[in-house]
C-alpha cells in the first residue's frame, strides 16, 4: 500500500498543559460529586459522571468496557483513575467525537452504516488499509449498524493506536518496532 | 507529569530515560518549556514573559489555608521585582546564607535547605543556573533545576511574585532587593503544584531536591558516640545539614524557648570548630535560623560572656553579632536542646567533583497498584510477596581496621514520589519502609507467598513512617539479599525509588518473571474428532446458519453460568462475547463455526478449573493478588508492570469475576501467539506498520 502518513485525532480543547480554573469550572460540580475525597475517578465512576453529565444526550449511555477505555487513553501513572485535568481534557475530545458522529447521523437514529464510519474514519486523517477498514468495523458493528458507544470506542482506539505507533516508528518510515514485552504490554493496556 | 498521553507514553518515557535523559547535565525540561527559546521570543518581541502554567492566579497560592477568598490571600498582588524595588538584583555578592528569610508560609523546612546550599557554590549553581539578572536582555523570565527522584528537572518561572502590604508575602533577602531565593521558592511551588503545597516538610526533602543525595536522620537524644565525628566528615564533604527540636502539641509549633531557640522550626548546621576555651578545648557548632532572626541567646550567643574567655583573633573571626540567624552554641548544649539531625549526603548525581569519595549509587523505579503490587507490609500475609522485589548483592567488606566484623556497609533508601501534589486532594504521604531477606535462591523470578511465610527479615528499614523518604544505614556480611519495600497497609497507590548505597562494589537488580507463554500443544481440533453430542448442542444453539453470533456466545455463556452458583458475576457482558469472538474467528466472518467454538469452549472449561482453584476462599471471584499466580497456572507469566495493567483493565475493584477473567485471558493468548507469527525469526522483534497495528490493538 501507498503510506501517507499518520491519523490526526481531533484537536482536544482545554488548556495547554495549563493551569485549570478549577473552582469556576461547570464541569468541576459534576466531577466532584463523584470523585469525592482523593480527587480520582474509576471506570465505573467515569460511566456514572458521563451519565449524570447527560454526555451522550439522545444516545444510549457509554457501557463500562469503553469508559476503561477512556481511563487507558489519558491514564499516565498506572493507576487506572482520572484526575479532573484529565476529565477535562478528556470532555473536550469527547464533544469534538461527538459533534463528528452526529453530522453524520444526520437520521438521528444513533447508528450510522459502515460505509458512514468508513468516511468518519478517513476524515479524520486516518489512511488505513481496507482490510484494517474491514476488521475495525467488524469489530465495532452490531446487526451492521455503528452505535456512538461503539464509536467513541474505536476513536479512542485510534488516538491510542496513533500514540503507540509514532513513538514506535522512530525513522518516520511508516514502521513500528515492537519488543515482546512492549508489544504484550501495549496490546493488553488498549 | 511531563507530557500527554496514557501507558504507552510512559514506555516511550523510559526509553528516553535510558538514554541519559534526566542525567547531571542534561535536565528534563519540565511541561517541555525550555527556557532559552522562551526568553529569546520574549527579548525579540520586547514582552515580559507570563507562564501560562503557573499564572498569577489565586490558585497558585493554595488550596486551603492559602485558597481563593481565603483571609490570608484577601488583597495578594503579583508584582515583578522591576517594580517593587529601584535596583532589583538576581544575586548580590555571591548568594549567602542571610539571603533566605521567611516569609508567611510553613515552609522553614525548605528555606533552611536553600540556606544550607549557599555554602557550597558548585551545589548552589546546580540549582540557580548562572548567567541570570534583572538588567542584561531582562525578559521577566528565570529558571532553576531541582533533583525530582532520580532525574534533573528544569522549572521555568515568571517573576511575578505574590506581594500582600507591598511586601514580599513568602520568602525574602535581609537586603531588600535580592530576589533569587524568592524565584527559587516559586519555581519550587510550581514543581509541586502550589505555595501551598509546600507547607510542612522535612529539611532532608529539600537537601535531596536540591542535590540529589540521600538523607540521614539522627534522634539526638539517642545519638551514636561519634556523631560529632559524622558532622565534621559530612560537612568536610560539603553535605547539608538540618536540625530541629521537637513539638510535643500543635500549641508547640514555632514557640520560642526562654534562650530562644524555636521549636518545631528547621535550622541549618553551617560549621564546627574547636576552641581553646580557659584551657580547655571546646566543641562549638554554629546553626542559623532561616527566619533571619531568633537567635540563640545561651551561651556562646553572640553576646555572651564566654567570648571573652578565647583567643581574641579567634573571636574575631568567629563571632558575628549580627541578628542575622546565625549563631554558635556548645556541642553538648546543642545535643540538649535539639532533638533532630539531619544529614543529605551527595552522590555522583549531585557533583561531578572526583576528588570527593561517593557512594556507589543504584538505583529502581517503581509503582504500588492496588491489587498487583501494593501488598502492604509483613503484617499482610496473603499480599505481602506481592510488593515490588529487588536483589542486592554485596561482594566486598569494608575496610575498616578498627572492627574485626566482615561486613558490608551499605544504605537503603525509599522514597515516595510526587506526593505533594495530592496534598490539594487531601491526600498526603503514606506510611512506608521495607525489609531485607537472606536470598539463597538461584534465579531471579519474583518470590512467592511461601517464601515469606517460611522466611523472617534479617534486616529492615528502622520504623515505617510518613516521611517522603525512609533511610537505613545496614552492615550485613557478603551475600545476596532481597529487598521489599512497602507501604504500612495494602493497597495504598504510590510511586516510589528505591536507591541503594553502598562503600564498596555491589551489584543489583528487580525480582522479576520473565513474560512468557507456554504454548501447550494445542489439540489439533478438526470437525471430525469433535464428538456426536457436541454437535448436537451447536447446531441447536447456532441455528441454520451454524455459526454463532456475538448475541448467542452470550446467551449461552451466561445460560452455564447459572448452572454454576458458586460463580459470582454480572454475566457475560456483550462486550465481552465480541472481543472473545473476534479474537477466536479466524476468517473474519465475525462468527464463530464449530471448530473454533469447541477450541474456545474447550479452553473456557479449563479456565474454569484454574479460576476455582484460585477463588481461595470460596467466594465466586477472585482476588486480583491471586490473579497473578491463576494466570501463571493457566500458562502465561507475567511481569509486574503486565500484571499492574491486566489487574486495571480487568478487575473491579479488588476482584475479579469469571467473565472478566477470560476475557483477559482470551485476550493474553491472541497477543502472543500475533506476535510470535509476526516475530522476524526468533529475534524479539517485530515490525508493523500502522494498518498491522491497527488491526491488532483496534480489532480486539
Amino acid at each position: 500500500m501507498n503510506y501517507q502518513g499518520y491519523g490526526a485525532p481531533p484537536a482536544a480543547g482545554g488548556y495547554p498543559g495549563g493551569f485549570p480554573g478549577q473552582q469556576q469550572d461547570p464541569l468541576y460540580g459534576y466531577f466532584t460529586a463523584i470523585a469525592g475525597q482523593d480527587g480520582q475517578i474509576s471506570a465505573e465512576e467515569l460511566q456514572a459522571c458521563l451519565t449524570q453529565a447527560n454526555f451522550s444526550g439522545g444516545y444510549r449511555p457509554f457501557n463500562l468496557e469503553t469508559c476503561r477505555l477512556m481511563i487507558s487513553m489519558l491514564d499516565r501513572d498506572m493507576s487506572y483513575s482520572m484526575g479532573f485535568n484529565e476529565f477535562k481534557e478528556l470532555w473536550a475530545v469527547l464533544n469534538g467525537w461527538k459533534q463528528h458522529f452526529m453530522s453524520i447521523d444526520r437520521d438521528m437514529s444513533g447508528t450510522v452504516d459502515p460505509q458512514e464510519m468508513n468516511q468518519a474514519i478517513s476524515s479524520m486523517g486516518y489512511r488505513l488499509s481496507p482490510q484494517a477498514m474491514n476488521s475495525i468495523i467488524k469489530r465495532y458493528s452490531s446487526q451492521g449498524k455503528i452505535t456512538f458507544d461503539d464509536y467513541v470506542a474505536c476513536c479512542v482506539k485510534l488516538r491510542s493506536l496513533t500514540d503507540v505507533f509514532r513513538k514506535r516508528d522512530q525513522a518516520q518510515q511508516g514502521m513500528a518496532t515492537f519488543q515482546y514485552d512492549d508489544f504484550i504490554h501495549c496490546t493488553m493496556s488498549i | 507529569m511531563f507530557s500527554i498521553g496514557g501507558v504507552s507514553t510512559r514506555i516511550y518515557k523510559e526509553r528516553l530515560q535510558a538514554e541519559g535523559m534526566g542525567a547531571n547535565d542534561l535536565a528534563i525540561k519540565f511541561l517541555n518549556q525550555d527556557y532559552e527559546e522562551l526568553r529569546r521570543e520574549c527579548v525579540e518581541s520586547g514582552r515580559l514573559f507570563e507562564d501560562p502554567c503557573f499564572p498569577a492566579v489565586p490558585q497558585s497560592l493554595g488550596f486551603k489555608e492559602l485558597a481563593p477568598n481565603s483571609s490570608k490571600t484577601r488583597g495578594v498582588k503579583w508584582i515583578r521585582p522591576t517594580e517593587l524595588s529601584e535596583n532589583p538584583q538576581f544575586i548580590v555578592g555571591g548568594a549567602t546564607r542571610t539571603d533566605i528569610c521567611q516569609g508567611a508560609l510553613g515552609d522553614c523546612w525548605l528555606l533552611a535547605a536553600i540556606a544550607s546550599l549557599t555554602l557550597n557554590d558548585k551545589l548552589l549553581h546546580r540549582v540557580v543556573p548562572h548567567g541570570q539578572s534583572f538588567t542584561n536582555e531582562y525578559a521577566g523570565i528565570f529558571h532553576f533545576q531541582f533533583w525530582q527522584f532520580g532525574e534533573w528537572v528544569d522549572i521555568v518561572i515568571d517573576d511575578r511574585l505574590p506581594v500582600k502590604d507591598k511586601e514580599l508575602m513568602f520568602v525574602h533577602s535581609a537586603e531588600g532587593n535580592e530576589f533569587w531565593s524568592a524565584l527559587l521558592e516559586k519555581a519550587y511551588a510550581k514543581l509541586n503544584g502550589s505555595y501551598e503545597a509546600l507547607s510542612g516538610g522535612s529539611t532532608t526533602e529539600g537537601f535531596e531536591d536540591f542535590t540529589g543525595g540521600v538523607a540521614e536522620m539522627y534522634e539526638l537524644r539517642s545519638a551514636p558516640k561519634d556523631l560529632h565525628r559524622i558532622i565534621a566528615k559530612a560537612l568536610e564533604r560539603g553535605s547539608l545539614l538540618g536540625c530541629s527540636i521537637d513539638i510535643t502539641s500543635a500549641f508547640d509549633m514555632e514557640a520560642v524557648t526562654f534562650k530562644k531557640l524555636v521549636k518545631g522550626h528547621a535550622y541549618s548546621v553551617t560549621a564546627l570548630r574547636e576552641v581553646n576555651f580557659r584551657g580547655n578545648r571546646e566543641r562549638l557548632i554554629r546553626i542559623r535560623n532561616p527566619w533571619g532572626q531568633v537567635e540563640w541567646t545561651g551561651a556562646w550567643s553572640d553576646n555572651s560572656s564566654e567570648w571573652n574567655g578565647i583567643d581574641p583573633s579567634e573571636r574575631e573571626e568567629l563571632n558575628n553579632h549580627m541578628e542575622d540567624g546565625e549563631f554558635w552554641m556548645s556541642f553538648q548544649e546543642f545535643k540538649r536542646q535539639f532533638s533532630r539531625l539531619e544529614i543529605c549526603n551527595l552522590t555522583p548525581d549531585a557533583l561531578s567533583d572526583d576528588s570527593q569519595h561517593f557512594w556507589n549509587t543504584i538505583q529502581f523505579n517503581g509503582t504500588w497498584r492496588k491489587g498487583s503490587t501494593a501488598g502492604g507490609c509483613r503484617n499482610n500475609p496473603n499480599t505481602f510477596w506481592i510488593n515490588p522485589q529487588y536483589k542486592i548483592t554485596l561482594l566486598e567488606e569494608d575496610d575498616d581496621p578498627e572492627d574485626n566484623e566482615v561486613a558490608c556497609t551499605f544504605m537503603v533508601a525509599l522514597m515516595q514520589k510526587d506526593r505533594r501534589r495530592f496534598r490539594k486532594q487531601g491526600q498526603d504521604m503514606h506510611t512506608i519502609g521495607f525489609a531485607l531477606y537472606e536470598f539463597l535462591g538461584s534465579q531471579n523470578v519474583h518470590l512467592k507467598k511461601d517464601f515469606f511465610l517460611r522466611h523472617s527479615s534479617c534486616a529492615r528499614s528502622e520504623t515505617f513512617i510518613n516521611l517522603r523518604e525512609v533511610s537505613t544505614r545496614l552492615r550485613l556480611p557478603p551475600g545476596e539479599y532481597l529487598i521489599v519495600p512497602s507501604t504500612f497497609e495494602p493497597g495504598k497507590e504510590a510511586d516510589f525509588v528505591l536507591r541503594v548505597f553502598t562503600e564498596k562494589q555491589s551489584e543489583t537488580q528487580e525480582m522479576d518473571d520473565e513474560i512468557s507463554f507456554n504454548l501447550e500443544d494445542e489439540e489439533a481440533v478438526s470437525e471430525e474428532n469433535i464428538d456426536a453430542s457436541f454437535k448436537k448442542m451447536f447446531a441447536q444453539l447456532s441455528g441454520e446458519d451454524m455459526e454463532i453470533s456475538v448475541h448467542e456466545l452470550r446467551t449461552i455463556l451466561n445460560r452455564v453460568m447459572t448452572k454454576h452458583r458458586d460463580l459470582k458475576t454480572d454475566g457475560f457482558s456483550l462486550e465481552s462475547c465480541r472481543c472473545m469472538i473476534n479474537l477466536m474467528d479466524k476468517d473474519g466472518s465475525a462468527r464463530l463455526g464449530i471448530v473454533e467454538f469447541q477450541i474456545l469452549w474447550n479452553k473456557i472449561r479449563k479456565w474454569l478449573g484454574v479460576f476455582r482453584q484460585f477463588d481461595l476462599d470460596k467466594s465466586g471471584t477472585m482476588s486480583s493478588y491471586e490473579m497473578r499466580l491463576a494466570v501463571e497456572s493457566a500458562g502465561f507469566k507475567l511481569n509486574n508492570k503486565l500484571h499492574q495493567i491486566l489487574v486495571a483493565r480487568y478487575s473491579d475493584g479488588d476482584v475479579i469475576d469469571f467473565d472478566n477473567f477470560v476475557c483477559c485471558l482470551v485476550k493474553l493468548e491472541a497477543m502472543f501467539k500475533s506476535f510470535k507469527e509476526l516475530e522476524k525469526e526468533g529475534s524479539g522483534v517485530a515490525e508493523l506498520n500502522i494498518s498491522e497495528v491497527s488491526h491488532f490493538l483496534l480489532s480486539k
